[in-house]
C-alpha cells in the first residue's frame, strides 16, 4: 500500500515535470524572436549565435534556461528570411567561421510594434494572475 | 571528432528524419557550428577542463534532439523560400500562368541557365583535369581538395539561385566542414561525402541542360512573340514573317489566326517554363542537398 502511493507520487512528479517543460517550451516559442530582436537592437555591434546564447544564459542567473541554445538558430534564420536581421560570415581564430547578425531598419520597426504587443500581454496576464479580473 | 558530439548529431539527425532535406542540412550545420564554437570557447576559458566535459556541458545547453527537431519543424513553416510567391490561391490554370510569378521566375532561370551552365562546366572540368594530372605530384592532393571545396561553394550558390527563382527550399547554410580532425581528416571528409560528387555531376550536367533550356525557350519566345506581332511587322514595317527561302507574306484573312496561335503558343511556353522549373528544382534538391 505504502509503495503504491510512493509510486503514484513519483508518477505525479514526472507528469508535473513534463507539463512544466511543455509550458516553458510553449512560452519560449513566442518570445524568442522578440528577445533576439531586442538584444540585437541594443547591442553595440553585430553578434554571433553563441554570444547571444551566452548573454541570455547570464540573464537567467543559474536558473533552468527558458530558451535552449539550439532553439535560437531557426528563429535567427527566420528573422533573417523576413528581412528583420542581416548577417555576414567572418573567419575566427579559434574555431569555425562565425555568422554575425545585426538588426535592420525593418527589424527595429517590428521590435517597436512587438514591444507594444508584449506590454499589453503583460498587463493582461498580470491582471489575470493577480485576480483583478474576478474582483 | 569527440564521440559524444558524434552521438548527439546522429541522434539529432534521427529525430529530424522525415523533415525537409534542406532543413536537416541547415539544422545539423547549426548544431555542429555552435557546438564546436562552444567547446572551443569553454576550453579557452578553462584550459584544465577535458574536451569531453566541455562537449557534455555544451550539448546539455544546446537542447534535447527531439525538442529541437520539433522546434525546427515549427519555425520552418514561417520561413518561406526567398522570393517565393506569397501564399495564396495558386494560379494553376492554363491562362492564369501569366499572373503566376513562379512561371516568370522559372523562365528567367531557363534563360540564365546557359550562362551559369558554361561557368560551372568550365570550372568543374578545369578543376577535375588539373587535379587529376597533378595527382602524381605532391601538390596534387591539396590542389584537388581546393578544387573540390570550390565545387561545393559553387553548388551552394546554385542552390541559392534555384531557391530564389524556382521557389524550392534549398540549404541556407553550407555543409559544415569539421575542424580538429587534422588536415588529412578534412581532405578525406570532402572526398568521402556523396554530395560533393553529386554536386560535381550537377555542375557538369548544367552545360547541356542550360543549352537545351536556353535554346528551347528563346526559340519558343521568339516564335510566339513574332506571331503575335505579325500584323504590325508585315503591314507597318513591311517585314515578312518567313524569309526562307524567299519572303512569304501572310494573307490578311490568316492574320487573326496567326495572332491567336502566337498568343496560345506564348501561354504554352509559360506553362512549359513553370513545369520545367518544377522538375529542375527537384533535380537540384536531389543532387545538391545532403541527405
Amino acid at each position: 500500500m505504502g509503495s503504491k502511493s510512493a509510486a503514484d507520487g513519483d508518477g505525479q512528479e514526472v507528469r508535473g515535470r513534463a507539463a512544466d517543460r511543455k509550458f516553458r517550451k510553449e512560452l519560449s516559442a513566442g518570445t524568442t524572436a522578440l528577445a533576439l530582436l531586442s538584444i540585437l537592437s541594443s547591442a553595440s555591434g553585430p553578434m554571433y549565435g553563441y554570444q547571444i546564447a551566452k548573454l541570455m544564459e547570464e540573464e537567467e542567473e543559474g536558473r533552468v534556461p527558458l530558451i535552449k541554445h539550439g532553439a535560437l538558430y531557426p528563429v535567427l534564420r527566420s528573422l533573417e528570411g523576413n528581412d528583420l536581421l542581416t548577417s555576414i560570415v567572418e573567419p575566427s581564430v579559434s574555431g569555425p567561421p562565425r555568422r554575425y547578425y545585426s538588426i535592420t531598419e525593418d527589424g527595429k520597426e517590428a521590435l517597436e510594434r512587438w514591444r507594444e504587443i508584449w506590454a499589453r500581454t503583460c498587463r493582461l496576464m498580470d491582471r489575470i494572475l493577480g485576480g483583478a479580473i474576478n474582483d | 571528432m569527440i564521440k559524444l558530439l558524434e552521438d548527439y548529431l546522429n541522434a539529432f539527425r534521427d529525430e529530424l528524419r522525415g523533415a525537409d532535406r534542406a532543413v536537416v542540412q541547415d539544422a545539423l550545420s547549426d548544431a555542429e557550428d555552435h557546438l564546436s564554437t562552444a567547446i572551443g570557447e569553454e576550453l579557452s576559458r578553462n584550459p584544465g577542463e577535458s574536451e569531453e566535459d566541455a562537449a557534455r556541458s555544451a550539448i546539455a545547453q544546446y537542447g534535447e534532439p527531439s525538442e529541437l527537431a520539433e522546434h525546427y519543424r515549427k519555425v520552418e513553416k514561417y520561413t518561406q523560400p526567398v522570393m517565393a510567391p506569397e501564399r495564396g490561391p495558386r494560379r494553376k490554370s492554363f491562362l492564369g500562368v501569366m499572373a503566376d510569378p513562379s512561371a516568370w521566375a522559372s523562365l528567367l532561370y531557363m534563360i540564365l541557365s546557359m550562362a551559369t551552365g558554361i561557368v560551372y562546366f568550365t570550372w568543374a572540368v578545369t578543376g577535375v583535369s588539373v587535379s587529376a594530372s597533378m595527382l602524381v605530384l605532391i601538390i596534387g592532393v591539396p590542389l584537388a581538395w581546393l578544387f573540390f571545396l570550390s565545387f561545393r561553394g559553387l553548388a551552394f550558390v546554385e542552390g541559392r539561385i534555384v531557391e530564389a527563382l524556382l521557389g524550392v527550399r534549398m540549404p541556407r547554410r553550407a555543409v559544415f566542414i569539421r575542424k580538429g580532425s587534422g588536415w588529412w581528416g578534412s581532405i578525406k571528409g570532402v572526398f568521402s561525402t556523396a554530395t560533393t560528387w553529386s554536386s560535381l555531376v550537377y555542375l557538369i550536367l548544367m552545360l547541356p541542360l542550360g543549352v537545351v533550356y536556353f535554346t528551347v525557350f528563346v526559340t519558343l519566345l521568339a516564335l510566339s512573340l513574332s506571331m503575335v506581332a505579325d500584323p504590325v511587322l508585315e503591314l507597318v514595317f513591311h517585314v515578312p514573317i518567313l524569309d526562307i527561302p524567299e519572303p512569304w507574306w501572310t494573307p490578311v484573312w490568316l492574320m487573326p489566326f496567326v495572332v491567336v496561335g502566337g498568343a496560345v503558343l506564348f501561354l504554352a511556353t509559360m506553362n512549359l517554363a513553370r513545369l520545367t522549373g518544377k522538375l529542375h528544382g527537384k533535380l537540384a534538391r536531389k543532387m545538391l542537398v545532403s541527405g
